[in-house]
C-alpha cells in the first residue's frame, strides 16, 4: 500500500461524512454560529443537524453553548481548538492524496 | 479537494457579510449621518463667526463627542434589533470579520474594525468637505467640488467593501452614495454644502437599509418548529 493510500485509510471518519464535512467547514470558517444559521448554510434537517452536531461534541470537535438572546434562544457552535486541528489534518491529507492523484485537484 | 477549500473561503465570506444581511446596520449609518447632519446644521457650523467667543461655540464639539459615543455604543443597540429580527428568522454567526457580539469593550478591541472604519470615514469626508469649503472656495466652485467630494469618497466606497467580492447591490449603494454626496454638495449653498452632502448621503442609506429589511422580512420568515 503506498504512502497516499495509507493517507486515505487513515482519514477521520469523523469529518470524512459529508454532512459532518460540511459543518466543520462552516464551522472553522466562522468564530461561532447558531443552530438555525448552520442549517441554512448546510442544508440539512433539524433532527439531521442535531445528530451531526452531537457526534462531532462526543469527539470533543464542537462545543455548543445554549443561551438566550433577549427572550430568543441560541444554541451556539463552535470549533475546539482539537476539532480545528482535526479539520486541518484531514484537509491537510486530503491535499496530499489530491496532489498525488495526477491532476493536483484541478478540472 | 480544491472545492473543500472554496467552501470554506465562501463560509467565511457570506460570514462576513451576514451582519449587513437585513440592512438595519446600513440604515442605522444613514441614521447617525443624517443625526450629524442636523447637528451641524443647528449649530451652524459653517459660520465660524457666528458664535465666536461664546460658549455656544463648542456646541459642535460636544455633539461631534456624542455622535462618536453613539456609534461607539451602536454596536448594543444593532444587536438587540437583530436578536428580535435577525436571530430568528436566518439564525446567528460572529465572522472573524464582523464586531463582537455583546462585548461592551469591543470599541476597544483591534478587531473592532467597522465603529474604527466607520469614524475614520466620517472623518476623512468632513476633513475634505472642510476643506473645500473653507480653502478652495475661491478657486473655481464646481470643478473643484467635483474633484475633491469625489476623491474624498473614496476612501468610504473602498473602506466600506471589505473584499472584492462584491454583489451588485453593493455597488448600487456605493454608486448611489457617490451620487448622493455629489447632489448634496451642488444643491447645498457656500455654508450647508456638508450639510446637504451629509443629509444626502444618511438618506440613501436610510432607504436602501430600509428596502433591504424590506426584502429580508418578506423572504424570511420566522420558522414555525423550535429547535
Amino acid at each position: 500500500m503506498t504512502p497516499e493510500l495509507q493517507a486515505l485509510a487513515n482519514l477521520d471518519r469523523v469529518i470524512h461524512e459529508p454532512a459532518r464535512l460540511m459543518i466543520m467547514t462552516v464551522l472553522y470558517a466562522v468564530t461561532e454560529a447558531d443552530f438555525l444559521y448552520l442549517q441554512r448554510e448546510c442544508g440539512l434537517t433539524q433532527g439531521n443537524l442535531s445528530s451531526h452536531l452531537a457526534k462531532l461534541e462526543e469527539a470533543n470537535y464542537v462545543v455548543i453553548n445554549k443561551t438566550f438572546k433577549g427572550k430568543y434562544p441560541l444554541t451556539i457552535c463552535s470549533l475546539t481548538k482539537i476539532g480545528r486541528q482535526a479539520f486541518d489534518d484531514y484537509v491537510r491529507k486530503m491535499r496530499v492524496v489530491s496532489s498525488h492523484s495526477g491532476s493536483n485537484g484541478h478540472r | 479537494m480544491l472545492e473543500t477549500f472554496q467552501a470554506a473561503a465562501d463560509a467565511k465570506r457570506r460570514s462576513g457579510k451576514y451582519w449587513e444581511i437585513d440592512g438595519i446596520p446600513q440604515a442605522s449609518q444613514g441614521l447617525s449621518l443624517i443625526l450629524v447632519g442636523q447637528l451641524i446644521r443647528f449649530t451652524d457650523w459653517g459660520d465660524a463667526k457666528l458664535h465666536a467667543g461664546s460658549l455656544l461655540g463648542l456646541a459642535p464639539l460636544v455633539g461631534i463627542s456624542l455622535w462618536i459615543l453613539f456609534i461607539l455604543r451602536e454596536q448594543r443597540f444593532l444587536e438587540w434589533v437583530k436578536a428580535r429580527v435577525t436571530y430568528p428568522r436566518t439564525g446567528y454567526v460572529q465572522s472573524p470579520t464582523s464586531p463582537k457580539r455583546d462585548d461592551p469593550e469591543s470599541p476597544l478591541n483591534p478587531e473592532w474594525t467597522p465603529a474604527k472604519r466607520k469614524i475614520a470615514m466620517t472623518f476623512v469626508a468632513f476633513a475634505f468637505a472642510l476643506i473645500s469649503l473653507f480653502y478652495l472656495a475661491a478657486a473655481h466652485p464646481a470643478l473643484t467640488y467635483l474633484f475633491f467630494a469625489s476623491i474624498g469618497l473614496l476612501p468610504c466606497i473602498f473602506g466600506g467593501s471589505r473584499e472584492l467580492h462584491r454583489s451588485r447591490r453593493e455597488w448600487i449603494v456605493d454608486g448611489g452614495l457617490a451620487i448622493a454626496w455629489i447632489t448634496g454638495w451642488f444643491l447645498g449653498q457656500q455654508g450647508s454644502r456638508p450639510v446637504y452632502a451629509l443629509n444626502f448621503v444618511g438618506f440613501w442609506l436610510l432607504v436602501a437599509g430600509a428596502i433591504q429589511l424590506i426584502r429580508y422580512l418578506f423572504t424570511n420568515p420566522i420558522p414555525r418548529a423550535k429547535q
